[in-house]
């Protein structure tokens, strides 16, 4: 890994959120790097820290929630030193992000097309007739069929499926080097997921933006991503390229997660489950946070475990990855 | 009995933990002690007519006398007495018309919104029909042709006022409605009066709280205003007392301004408790 | 497609058409067609998978079958009676053999009862159980769904999403119905807990012999947990077959391309999906178009797809029923001995 090809460095993020119960921490420790033009997933289920993670690169946690230690590079700037002008500038601009659910992102009362004009003008000097064009070009790449039409739609008139192309194409407007979607497709229908999925790859291709993809679901990253992190409980505790975590998954939990997916190409007479939940952030575990829910946790496991990396890229955070356990579980 | 107890105990417990909760709460019971014992609390007969002490100001000011402490009216009757007495008629009237109202809107706005159609658009446009019309002006029309004493007052703002229980619940079921813990209830086999009574109800009472506090204050307001027309309950409340002192304002300022302070606190007091009502029985909160 | 006459449901030519005309002048009504004559019969024991994407009727076939809603047209036959004759009363009683497993268990929990009371309604109701009966009875139900009773004076805030649905099951099942519409039970959960909840209602399946239609977007937990499978788009069955028959052979193209549209399970078969992933979205159930209503989207559409609508017959493999002019006749490519080819 050269130092030049990195986009994005998160280092030890620590993000807290004070609640009337105390202080909950949601991330600890949280470290990655995402390279120009890669693909990368965090997979993780609700309560494992991964959305509050990519709230907080783009600074934009709930005034609860506060980042209190680590830094995220971004083009060589720490992100969180910058003022909150200078902030303003990198979202949108720079960084760029698309929600699960598109319609409570966008206006309601504005035309699709005006609102991705509007982005464009507040970030490049450029004129209005231009903009417009840049505009109808967008949508067009994004697979909207009769984009004119579509520019001069209201958001309630269109389908989720093309708000979710009018936010991708919104967030290509200025041209960013970095988009996080954060689960774009759970809201919506599986073969329009698979129209998304395809056009974010295929986008981060031609224009060599970076993805960050926060999912809860592998099959998705199976599809899309080029490198994965599974967080758990707020921690990373595995984080490889994509073939070494479906072919040689480590940590117990990775290995449960892709056990517990039904499977389409397989014929599957029982379905693995992880019993229990994710345990909240407000009664962490000391030791290993997956403890409870391990098969194979043993009195080790009740100190925290470090992560480690095992092989070039590829790094755990379990005790039992030294013992040599079988890799299908 | 114990386990009563048990809960009064964690009741009080969690009003302690909030400030604005028991401010409220303080200044309620303060309010209805003083109404509940006026008779032992005020100092003089309000009744009493005293020519001589005419239009006193408060005891610490220039002229003022030690035993009026709040001054007294142009007749000479103790002020801070008749604050006191007026705090029972206000409060009664305040509290009972709501309850009125209540018991006319909520019924009617959880049918509304549960049933839909044909009775949902004939009780609205009666709704449409009660907004049109001021309240103060249905108030005036009944109790200008009737005997207006207490009770037929508190029917007639009661009345006057069930719209907004009526709206305020039939949004609620509308968005409840379509939640699908009613739909598993129907599924179940369970009666429409038991959805609407045990499923709907207690999940619009949280608002039915916020609404019943703030119209007790509109009501205590309204009473004042009506008692200013000279057709409120003919009882020393403190809206007959503003009334009574508004002449006076610019001599002597004091007969009008301290039955307003009363109103003001009280429908403060009512406010804060509301709000902090709201937050506890919302089953979100205590954890 | 013949019914079965032995069977616990039968659902006949039922249509569901709302009326979505705009203004009060208009004279020409216009219907928004939920619901267009389907009709399919379900075995004692059974599980019919039921898929479609959102708007192609799905949800609205379940309520029908719950009574939730009353048919345009058509028959729903439970059990030899046909539901929509009963009257108000002998339906509330009828309600105890068929229940309804909900989609989100947000919603599906009244905030303001307590976990003891949900799951004992249902036998309140229809009073079977009371004083110590009634708590024993509620108490096995929690255990038997995987929750510890003494969560029982809890409300439902204080679970999760896997637990809050596991109580909706209990709830489902305390009156040990013969019918159990599972209307997409899964779609809200983390995949990890959807797993628990596919196994806990497997297991319970077989426990109670329940008969189960279980209602998703999703092939892969339909494929898991069904023995039959009927594919629904815009109001019509476009397919139905046992699972194994539905999923290596998919006679209709929709069929087809839904199966290519489920993400990969592996980065390695990413590139064999991409050329028959469906394009464009359903149309509009208001207006849908005329012929068969795929055509719109159909790589092998012609001129008699557009003008004709195709009936749903069984094709020459026996209990396999597909609405198409062109059937398709081929193995689909990812079945589970290539797939393993190429992750091997």
């Amino acid at each position: 890994m050269k130092e030049s090809e990195v986009l994005l460095e998160v280092k030890n993020l620590k993000t807290h959120f004070n609640t009337i119960n105390g202080v909950v921490p949601s991330v600890e420790d949280v470290s990655f790097y995402i390279n120009k033009g890669e693909k990368v997933a965090i997979v993780g289920e609700s309560g494992s820290g991964k959305s509050v993670t990519s709230l907080s690169i783009m600074r934009l946690l709930s005034e609860t929630g506060k980042i209190i230690d680590g830094s995220i590079h971004f083009c060589g700037r720490n992100l969180i030193e910058l003022s909150e002008k200078d902030m303003r500038k990198i979202r949108g601009n720079e960084i760029a992000m698309v929600f699960q659910e598109p319609l409570s992102s966008l206006n309601p009362v504005m035309t699709v097309g005006k609102q991705i004009m509007e982005s464009i003008l507040l970030h490049q000097k450029t004129r209005k007739q231009n903009a417009k064009q840049q505009v109808i070009d967008l949508l067009n790449k994004v697979g909207i069929p009769r984009p004119e039409k579509v520019f001069s739609s209201y958001p309630h008139l269109l389908s989720g499926g093309m708000r979710q192309r009018v936010m991708i194409a919104m967030a290509l407007s200025c041209q960013p080097k970095l988009i996080i979607a954060d689960e774009p497709t759970t809201a919506l229908d599986v073969t329009i997921q698979a129209q998304i999925l395809s056009i974010l790859k295929e986008l981060s291709e031609q224009e060599e933006v970076a993805i960050l993809l926060i999912t809860h679901d592998l099959g998705v990253v199976a599809e899309v991503a080029d490198r994965v992190i599974v967080m758990y409980a707020g921690q990373v505790v595995e984080q490889a390229e994509i073939f070494s975590i479906f072919d040689y998954p480590k940590h117990p939990y990775t290995k449960a997660l892709l056990n517990s997916t039904p499977k389409l190409d397989f014929s599957q007479t029982e379905l693995l489950s992880i019993e229990g939940t994710v345990p909240s952030p407000m009664e962490i575990p000391t030791g290993c946070r997956f403890y409870d829910r391990c098969d194979f946790s043993s009195e080790i496991c009740k100190q925290s475990p470090e992560l480690k990396e095992i092989t070039d890229g590829h790094q755990v955070r379990c005790w039992l990855v030294e013992e040599a356990i079988d890799n299908r579980i | 009995m114990k386990t009563n107890q048990l809960t009064f105990l964690k009741w009080l417990k969690m009003l302690g933990s909030s400030k604005t909760g028991s401010l409220g709460a303080i200044i309620i019971l303060t309010v209805t002690f003083t109404a509940s014992f006026a008779s032992f609390i005020a100092p003089h007969d309000v009744y009493e007519v005293n020519l001589n002490a005419a239009s006193l100001p408060p005891s610490w000011m220039d002229g003022g006398e030690s035993q009026y402490v709040l001054g007294t009216d142009r007749l000479g009757r103790d002020l801070f007495s008749r604050v006191i007495y007026g705090s029972q008629i206000s409060l009664l009237v305040g509290i009972s018309a709501v309850i009125v109202a209540g018991v006319i809107g909520v019924p009617i706005g959880l049918i509304s919104g549960y049933y839909g159609g044909f009775i949902d658009s004939f009780f609205m446009r009666i709704v449409d029909a009660n907004i049109a019309i001021p309240v103060i002006l249905i108030a005036l029309f009944v109790l200008g042709f009737l005997n207006p004493n207490l009770i037929m007052f508190i029917l007639v703002v009661g009345v006057a006022t069930w719209y907004t229980y009526a709206r305020v619940v039939r949004s609620e079921v509308l968005s409840l409605k379509e939640r699908e813990f009613i739909k598993a209830a129907r599924v179940t086999g369970v009666r429409n009066s038991v959805i609407l009574i045990r499923h709907l109800l207690p999940n619009v009472t949280s608002s039915v709280i916020v609404v019943s506090t703030l119209s007790v204050a509109t009501t205590i307001i309204i009473e004042s205003s009506l008692s200013f027309l000279g057709l409120g309950p003919k009882a020393i409340t403190w809206g007959a007392l503003l009334s009574d002192g508004r002449d006076y304002l610019a001599t002597s300022w004091w007969i009008a301004t301290f039955p307003g302070i009363a109103i003001t606190i009280t429908v403060l007091g009512i406010i804060l408790l509301g709000d902090w009502l709201r937050d506890v029985l919302d089953p979100h909160s205590h954890v | 497609m013949p019914l079965n006459k032995d069977a616990l449901l039968q659902v006949k030519g039922v249509k569901k058409y709302f009326d979505v005309s705009e203004g009060i002048f208009t004279t020409k009504k216009k219907y928004l067609k939920a619901v267009d004559n389907v009709n399919f019969s379900l075995k004692q024991g059974e599980i019919l998978g039921i898929v479609g994407e959102s708007g192609c009727g799905k949800s609205t076939l379940g309520n029908l079958i719950m009574q939730l809603e009353n048919p345009t047209e058509g028959e729903i036959i439970f059990d030899g009676i046909e539901l929509s004759k009963l009257s108000a009363k002998e339906l509330r009683r009828k309600r105890k053999d068929i229940q309804m497993i909900f989609q989100d268990p947000y919603s599906s929990l009244n905030p303001r009862m307590k976990v003891f009371d949900i799951v004992a309604e249902p036998l309140r109701t229809h009073k079977l159980a009371s004083g110590t009966d009634l708590k024993k009875q509620v108490y096995d139900m929690l255990e038997i769904v995987g929750l510890n009773n003494k969560y029982a004076n809890r409300y439902p805030h204080e679970f999760s999403g896997g637990q809050r649905q596991r109580i909706g099951i209990a709830r489902a099942l305390t009156l040990k119905p013969k019918l159990i519409v599972c209307d997409e039970p899964v779609s809200a959960l983390d995949v990890s807990i959807q797993a628990q909840i596919l196994n806990l209602l497997l297991k319970l399946q077989k426990e109670f012999q329940l008969t189960l239609i279980f209602i998703a977007h999703g092939i892969p937990a339909v494929k898991y947990i069904s023995n039959r499978i009927a594919v629904m788009y815009l109001g019509k069955i476009v397919e139905i077959a046992d699972k194994e028959q539905l999923l290596s052979n998919p006679k209709h193209p929709y069929t087809e391309s839904l199966l290519y549209s489920v993400p990969v399970s592996h980065p390695k078969l990413r590139s064999n999906h991409e050329q028959s992933k469906l394009t464009g979205e359903m149309p509009s159930p208001v207006d849908p178009p005329p012929g068969c209503r795929f055509h719109t989207r159909c790589p092998y559409a012609d001129e008699k797809c557009m003008e004709e609508t195709p009936d749903l017959i069984e094709t020459q493999d026996k209990e396999h029923y597909v609405a198409c002019h062109y059937p398709l006749y081929r193995e689909r490519v990812s079945n589970s001995d290539s797939v393993q080819a190429i992750l091997d």
